[in-house]
Formats: structure tokens, C-alpha cells, sequence
């Protein structure tokens, strides 16, 4: 099957389009801004490159967050509005959870804490075991709860949280990448796995965005 | 000729399907009234999350309705700006996405053109008009000769007209959105208890002011003592007799200037969510009948924010051979007239 992935959630645009267990074409461009301008036409360019057409898309696999809200909403938007159209189903993947197998760290085994700075004091976590039934869910958590959230040694740290984490979770974690983008390619291999483990029927509704923040807006006094 | 349009520029997803013989196929309209109603106004980060996570589902249904495929679309047009950013992206991404898809044309709609265009499709108006564009975020004077060629008489130098409605509806606690409620509220009123003033009145310009007025109203509530009915009916009849005055006033200069360049058959078309409201269309009525101009005003459905205007924009930027290619940016900020349009390039 052929599998499309995309992601904008954070400083990179990237598009790969994925068959039989490798990536046959993808790009990937840093960009802090402008990923509304670069996406669908770097999705033509990835299609163009490999020879396929879009509508021979049998799957799409996107980043759903935690990232910037209006990265997340970019990339969601244009997966479901893809999909519509093809009608094929969508496979939402975290951003940490791409990021760390990003980071290529696979052949040691201790796990790794992704850490995203989330600004305010706050930081985005989630740990990636060796399989997927020893990974957590991707969380928000102020920094100051972090020694106390994952106790357990060693512990590698990836994402642009990492110096901050080393530095609350002291001895035994240590950092592993501290600047890691995600990238679709990577993402590609992700989804194509859970695809084959899950089966499409899965994947019927679309997957929602993982903003794990509460939208900034404060009910009027009384 | 068949277009779907996508509009998520403000608090309303919207999708629909219409034909080039007129025919609306599909109008599917999602209010986020209920989300924001608790905020007093609409908070854009609420907005975008509750495009993105319904836009997909509304657009499926107006396809359903319309009983067409996406491969049997001519194009996909989708509101560009101006508008909440967030929410522009979501609807601008989703177009961009199926247009790619179904390897069909794109177009990038100017959500101000759509209001501007629905007149041809309800009405079948010629250019060129006088358009009257009040809205919640806007108020404008603009002489209409073509697809995409807008000359400004006016603008709002402050406050938009549906902001002043929503504003003062919020002083006298009648909830949101205020411009409905202040209307309601009007009705049981005297519109002469409160001496309001005319901002602009009388002046040579064509503009709107109205953050004096609002600053007025405030005063006046205050030395009113309590907040009884009677007197939020007193006010808000009071502020809306305010407020027609003004618009009588500027549409009657605008109407001058607009006669003084083009010939017999001259239209005056009101358009935007305030287009609405009745008392201000009765005067205006009157004012385009006093200066012999015809009035068209689209439905009320059609002049709060809707996709079929998005669709029928796309339709007439379609026909002209006005397509879009997939990098077009979202807009913020997109000017209508070619004047501003121009200075905003500049700066």
C-alpha cells in the first residue's frame, strides 16, 4: 500500500510518501513559518517525484501534536481534507513519539523521555519504551513536577526540552539530541507499522489534534 | 459548472455546492454560537479547533447534499481572509487538499468579494453598483464595476458596525451576539429618549465613525440609573435611530458621488450580517428610493456568513480564468478595493 505522510507541527514542513517498508520519495525543509504556503505544493512535488498519483493514496499518516497549535491544525486540516476525497483513512501520530525515533537512537535500549519545552514554566513529555505497550501517552506537566512524573534510571532525553529535564531529573538521565525536528519520513514508517498491526478498520474516524493545552480565553467576571 | 465553497473565516463552518445557472445544490452552515456565547465574543483559538475538528463532516454532508462527487466538481474554492487566521487556515488547507486530490482548480476566495458577488447570484444585479458592506468586522462603501474591481468611496475609522451593535448590546447586558438582541431589545424603545450623536454626519467624506457613539451610549446608561427595561429598550432604539441616521447620511453622500459617474439604473446593494437588521433596512430604503437608486438586499441567510457566497465568488473568479495556485497564503488582513490592496503591497 501506498502511504502519504505529512508534517507541520513544528519548525519543518516535510511530505514522504511511503511503500513496501521503505520511503520512496520525501522532502524536508526547516521553516519557522510559511507552512500553509509550502504543504500541498510539496505534496505534489513528493507524488510528482515518485511517479504516483494522489489519488492512488491508500493511507495518509499525520503529526497530531503536541506542536504549534496552528502547525498541528495545518497539517490535520489537509490530511482530513485529503482523505475526504480519496477516501482513505488518516493515522494520527504524536509529534514526541516521532521525534524521538527521529533522533535515530534505537540500538541502545534504555528509554527515551521526549521533552518539549512548552513555554510557561511547563514542558511536553512522553516516554517511548521498546515497544509500544511501554510508551506512555504524550502529557503536559510543569518542569518542577518532572523528577517526580518519571523516576526510573536511565533515562535518555530527547526534544528541545532536554537540558532543561537533565537538569530536574539528574543523575542517570542524560541527553541524547537536545534540537530534533520530526520528520515525515520517519512518521511514514511509524504509521505504516500501526497499519499493519491494527488493520484499517481502526482508522475509520479521523484522528483529532493533541493541543494538551487549553485554549487561551478567560470567561468574562460576574 | 459546480463549485464547492469553504468558508471558516469567523465562528460559522461552512461548505456548499452551487451551480453556474444559480442553482445553490447544498448550504450547510455549523454555528459555534454555543462556544463562544460564554466568552461574550468569539475567541479565535475556540474557533479554529472547532473548524478543524468539524469542517470535514460538514463538507462530506454538503457533498451528500448536493449529490456529487468530488470528481465532478469544476473547482474548490475556499475563503482565504480576511478573517481569523487560525480559522482561515483550516478551511484554506482543507480546499487546497481536496483540489489537490481531485486534480481540480483552486481558487482563493476573498471573503469580502463573496458578500460583494451574492447580489448576481440572488438577484441577478449587473455591474456595476454602490455596495453597502456592514458587517461585524467591517463597514464599507464601495463601487463595484467587476470581478475583482472594487473602488473604495469609505470605511469605518474606528469601531465596525456590528462591533458597535455588539458593544453597546454588552453594556446593556442583552447577551451575545448583541446585534440580534439589541434589535429585539429596540423595538419596545423610543428611539428619541436618548440624544445620541451622529458621528460624521454631514461631513464631504463617505467614512463611518463610531467609537464616539459607543463612548456616548456608555454615558448615557450611566445617568439613566437603573438598568430597567424600559430603559435598555430606550437606549438600544436610541442607538439604533443613532445609527441609521449615520447610515442614511453616508449612503445619501455616497449615492452622489456614485451619480456623478455613471448614468441611469444606478443599484445600491446592502450586504454583510447587519444587512439584517430591519430598521436600518427600511431607511435605507427610503434613502435609495429618495436618490432613485433600486435597492438589493440578498436574504438574510445569505448575508450572515455562509459557503455559498465563497462558491458563487469561485464560480465568477472561474469563468474569468481567475484560478489560484496551491501556495496561495492565508490573509489576515485583504483589503477589497484596489487602492488599499495596493498600499497594503507596498508597505
Amino acid at each position: 500500500m501506498l502511504l502519504l505522510a505529512l508534517d507541520t507541527s513544528l519548525a519543518a514542513c516535510s511530505v514522504a510518501l511511503w511503500r513496501d517498508g521503505a520511503p520512496i520519495a520525501d522532502h524536508f525543509v526547516p521553516m519557522a513559518r510559511g507552512h500553509a504556503e509550502a504543504l500541498v505544493p510539496m505534496v505534489q512535488a513528493v507524488c510528482a517525484q515518485a511517479g504516483v498519483d494522489l489519488a492512488a493514496v491508500g493511507a495518509i499518516a499525520v503529526t497530531r501534536g503536541p506542536g504549534t497549535f496552528t502547525g498541528i491544525r495545518i497539517g490535520l486540516a489537509t490530511a482530513r481534507g485529503l482523505a475526504l476525497t480519496i477516501g482513505c483513512p488518516v493515522i494520527g501520530v504524536s509529534t514526541l513519539e516521532v521525534i524521538a525515533a527521529s533522533a535515530l537512537l534505537r540500538t541502545d535500549p534504555a528509554p527515551i523521555l521526549v521533552v518539549q519545552d512548552a513555554r510557561r514554566g511547563e514542558i511536553y513529555a512522553q516516554r517511548i519504551g521498546a515497544t509500544p505497550e511501554e510508551s506512555t501517552a504524550p502529557r503536559l506537566l510543569a518542569v518542577a513536577d518532572l523528577a517526580a512524573a518519571f523516576p526510573e534510571r536511565p533515562l535518555r532525553l530527547v526534544g528541545s526540552g532536554a537540558l532543561l529535564a537533565a537538569e530536574r531529573l539528574g543523575a542517570g538521565a542524560t541527553v541524547a539530541a537536545a534540537e530534533v525536528l520530526p520528520q515525515a519520513a520517519v512518521l511514514a514508517g511509524l504509521a505504516a507499522a500501526r497499519l499493519q498491526r491494527h488493520g484499517t478498520a481502526r482508522f475509520a474516524a479521523p484522528p483529532s489534534p493533541l493541543y494538551l493545552r487549553a485554549p487561551d480565553a478567560k470567561l468574562p467576571s460576574a | 459548472m459546480l463549485v464547492l465553497g469553504i468558508e471558516t473565516s469567523c465562528d460559522e463552518t461552512a461548505a456548499a455546492v452551487v451551480d453556474d445557472d444559480g442553482t445553490i445544490r447544498s448550504d450547510i452552515v455549523l454555528s459555534q454560537l454555543e462556544d463562544h456565547a460564554p466568552y461574550g465574543g468569539v475567541v479565535p483559538e475556540i474557533a479554529a479547533r472547532a473548524h478543524v475538528d468539524h469542517l470535514d463532516s460538514i463538507i462530506a454532508r454538503a457533498m451528500t447534499e448536493a449529490g456529487v462527487g468530488y470528481r465532478d466538481l469544476d473547482a474548490v474554492a475556499a475563503t482565504a481572509g480576511p478573517g481569523l487566521i487560525g480559522g482561515v487556515m483550516v478551511g484554506l488547507m482543507t480546499g487546497k487538499a481536496i483540489a489537490a486530490a481531485s486534480d481540480r482548480p483552486f481558487i482563493a476566495v476573498n471573503h469580502l468579494e463573496g458578500h460583494a458577488l451574492t447580489v448576481r447570484l440572488t438577484h441577478q444585479a449587473a455591474f456595476p453598483y454602490l455596495l453597502l458592506l456592514i458587517s461585524g468586522g467591517h463597514c464599507q462603501l464601495l463601487e463595484v464595476t467587476g470581478v475583482g474591481a472594487y473602488h473604495r468611496f469609505g470605511t469605518t475609522i474606528d469601531d465596525a458596525i456590528g462591533e458597535a451593535f455588539d458593544k453597546t448590546a454588552k453594556l446593556l447586558g442583552l447577551g451575545f451576539p448583541g446585534g440580534p438582541a439589541l434589535e429585539a431589545a429596540a423595538k419596545a424603545g423610543n428611539p428619541k429618549a436618548f440624544a445620541l450623536p451622529r458621528p460624521l454626519a454631514g461631513t464631504e467624506t463617505c467614512d463611518f465613525s463610531f467609537s464616539g457613539l459607543k463612548t456616548a451610549v456608555l454615558h448615557a446608561v450611566r445617568g439613566a440609573g437603573p438598568l430597567t427595561d424600559t430603559v435598555r429598550a430606550d437606549v438600544a432604539a436610541s442607538f439604533q435611530a443613532a445609527v441609521a441616521d449615520v447610515l442614511a447620511d453616508r449612503v445619501g453622500r455616497a449615492m452622489q458621488r456614485y451619480a456623478a459617474r455613471h448614468g441611469d439604473g444606478r443599484t445600491l446593494v446592502v450586504a454583510g450580517g447587519v444587512a439584517a437588521n430591519r430598521t436600518l433596512g427600511d431607511r435605507l430604503a427610503t434613502v435609495a428610493a429618495a436618490h432613485d437608486f433600486a435597492l438589493m438586499v440578498p436574504p438574510p441567510r445569505l448575508c450572515t456568513d455562509n459557503a455559498v457566497m465563497i462558491a458563487w465568488a469561485g464560480l465568477e473568479r472561474l469563468q474569468l480564468g481567475l484560478t489560484d495556485n496551491l501556495a496561495a497564503p492565508p490573509r489576515a488582513r485583504w483589503p477589497l478595493d484596489m487602492e488599499a490592496a495596493a498600499a497594503g503591497a507596498k508597505a
